[in-house]
């Protein structure tokens, strides 16, 4: 079948759960958006829900199950779109940096720096050696691998990404010591961190995956390019954290990002089988362009929906720019999805979005057929 | 007075950030959080009371270009990385003619805190222009540098002291055009009579040498990308020092500080200067921040 449709990571927490996690009361709007979902979905577990709910105080076990529950609806709507690749939504994570650095010795969190506007992440400083202190998103895969028989695409964030995001304090002292010129010693400084990361936390978490049943997993490293002279750093730890293991799949996914630096660099990647990149918003086709004039023969995930605008593309649109990949790339190797996670979208305008891109999808493979 | 300027947007303090993601959450409302931010901004103009010239943190500016996307001719577009940080600007769609009341760019500062010794900062015109989609495709750098000029004399007269003018785009694009940037300069500072700085966060100052033939008092350089040992000029400007990283929580050794400081000085026969971060310190966050600031305090009283 051509053009398989999958999701990218992150959907926005809805406010039944913020709300009820958090202690604040419910209103009528939030229950009504909730039931639309249920019905929408025809989610089984809609009373267990709905009864949680209505409890005055809850504990943490029922805090659990909310966002158990958040992640089966999730999941119900997946399917009901018809997606062919899916997750969760990443229902029971906060985000892509803080949650995973919160599982590896050696960080310190000093205070938030600004994303954009007024939204702000947690960044760490690496004061030690790095090391893992237990697996994680192993519990969450081991919950979502038995609620769907669809494939499951886990999202990993990568080692270079934790890198480039956080303060490099412990290499870059050891660094300054023996290298006269600041910006070498940051290089090499980065390098280290990547690498050890790569090695002592990336690695065994893929691992850990793996023995719980993963296949395929989905390496997000969004700074790849950020520092267009540590590319080869992202690649280098890319290749240290999936060497050697074949029994799983690894999917790439970087976004807002400067694709045309990462030739030829990223022909060095030695366990990637498909780039997962922005198209809709930045208009990338010119990596394809790229892909095809270097001989680049892994398959693209072709970003069709742009995550951060709530216009709901249309299914021509996405079947034309389906179509503009396909004119370029050979249409077998085209996988469809959002540019990124949609978690900065309202679940209404998230999931229309992602049903006209099965839509599109569908009248795509009219077109060629 | 200490050899220290700020040279960027400053870091919020965790009660301001609480109180701009509530009020998006609408659970404040905007006279508190103004409040809020006019603490923040007393505690920064505070913490720069005897440096050089003092800003007010930029806490009004979403990126260094969002104010000018609400004028007539400019729109706000895709939210874009900027540079190499894990930060992004809305990019500005320049599909026009520039129109605009110079006054506008009031409700961006906070003027009337501000003491006499007092910077703003802008966008540098080559770093607008680079940041942009240029849909206007005219002679854009200098219609964008005769905007710039407007609002600086509008500045001038409001009783600014310094007007900075940041350039990344110059210090970052490979295709550089010193002899038409410097055009731009020109346009740019005419009849502008009070201090002005291009500060160059990012740049290797050694490919760019050519910007000390601009028309502007000083200028700021990247000491964390520039290596002391591939740079040598003579120049009677005065030069910012960027040496504090802006971009790394470890806080420098002040024995070694020292020792830089005195070797450039000594090899640049540097007479008229000054300490600053290489880059916003926004990119810290708030508490390392305020422990940069002491950092230079404490290198400039020991030099």
């Amino acid at each position: 079948m051509l053009f398989p449709t999958q999701e990218i990571g992150s959907i926005s927490k809805p406010n039944w759960l913020i709300k009820k996690l958090r202690g604040a009361s419910l209103k009528n709007a939030d229950l009504d958006e909730l039931n639309y979902w249920i019905k929408f979905s025809s989610f089984e577990k809609g009373k267990e829900l709905r009864d949680i709910l209505k409890k005055e105080n809850i504990n943490k076990e029922h805090k659990n199950i909310l966002k158990d529950l958040s992640s089966l609806l999730v999941i119900r709507c997946f399917e009901k779109i018809g997606l062919d690749i899916i997750y969760d939504g990443e229902q029971h994570r906060t985000e892509m940096y803080q949650e995973p650095i919160s599982y590896i010795n050696g960080f310190k969190f000093y205070g938030e720096v600004r994303s954009f506007d007024n939204k702000y992440y947690k960044k760490a400083a690496c004061v030690k050696e790095v090391e893992l202190k237990n697996p994680y998103h192993i519990d969450e895969f081991n919950y979502i691998k038995k609620l769907t028989d669809k494939p499951l695409k886990v999202p990993l964030t990568g080692a270079y990404t934790f890198t480039n995001w956080s303060f490099n304090e412990y290499f870059l002292k050891k660094w300054i010591k023996k290298e006269k010129s600041r910006k070498i010693a940051i290089y090499n400084a980065d390098y280290d961190l990547a690498i050890n990361l790569a090695k002592n936390v990336i690695r065994p978490n893929i691992l850990a995956l793996i023995d719980s049943g993963a296949k395929l997993i989905q390496i997000d490293e969004p700074a790849a390019t950020t520092e267009p002279e540590e590319i080869e750093i992202f690649v280098d730890s890319y290749n240290e954290s999936t060497k050697g293991i074949n029994n799983c799949k690894f999917n790439l996914h970087i976004c807002y990002s400067a694709y045309s630096l990462l030739y030829p660099h990223i022909l060095k990647l030695q366990n990637c089988s498909q780039y997962t990149f922005e198209f809709a918003q930045s208009n990338s086709y010119y990596f394809l362009e790229l892909m095809k004039k270097n001989r680049d023969k892994k398959e693209i995930g072709l970003g069709v929906i742009d995550s951060h605008c709530d216009k709901i593309e249309t299914p021509e649109l996405i079947r034309d720019r389906i179509l503009r990949a396909a004119e370029i790339i050979e249409p077998e190797r085209i996988y469809v999805n959002p540019d990124c996670g949609l978690r900065t979208r309202s679940w209404k305008v998230a999931f229309s979005k992602l049903e006209n891109m099965v839509k599109g999808v569908s009248l795509a493979r009219k077109s060629l057929t | 007075m200490l050899k220290c300027q700020l040279t960027g947007t400053f870091a919020r303090s965790p009660e301001l950030i609480r109180a701009t993601r509530d009020y998006d959450r609408r659970r404040l409302k905007e006279n508190d959080l103004e409040r809020i931010r006019e603490d923040d901004v007393k505690n920064i103009i505070k913490s720069q009371e005897d440096f050089q010239y003092i800003i007010d943190g930029g806490f009004l500016w979403q990126d260094i270009l969002r104010p000018f996307t609400f004028v007539e001719g400019i729109d706000a577009g895709p939210l874009t990385r900027f540079f190499r940080t894990n930060t992004f600007y809305r990019k500005p769609i320049i599909k026009g003619d520039v129109k605009f009341k110079s006054e506008f760019i009031n409700k961006f500062f906070y003027l009337h805190l501000l003491p006499e010794r007092s910077k703003v900062i802008l966008p540098g015109p080559v770093s607008f222009v680079g940041l942009s989609y240029d849909k206007y495709c005219k002679d854009t750098l200098f219609m964008i540098s005769r905007a710039l000029n407007r609002i600086s004399k509008h500045l001038e007269e409001e009783k600014v002291a310094c007007i900075q003018f940041s350039e990344p785009y110059i210090s970052l694009t490979e295709k550089r055009d010193f002899n038409l940037w410097k055009k731009a300069y020109k346009i740019l500072t005419e009849n502008i009579e009070i201090d002005t700085l291009i500060h160059l966060p990012w740049g290797n100052f050694s490919n760019l040498l050519g910007i000390l033939k601009f028309p502007v008092k000083s200028i700021g350089i990247d000491f964390i990308e520039t290596s002391i040992e591939k740079i040598d000029f003579k120049t009677d400007k005065r030069l910012g020092i960027g040496c504090i990283d802006a971009q790394n929580s470890l806080i420098e050794d002040t024995e070694d500080l020292r020792k830089f400081l005195n070797g450039l000085v000594d090899k640049l026969s540097l007479e008229d200067f000054f300490i600053c971060p290489n880059c916003d310190l926004e990119f810290l966050p708030y508490p390392i921040a305020i422990k940069k600031i002491k950092i230079m305090r404490e290198i400039s009283d020991n030099l």
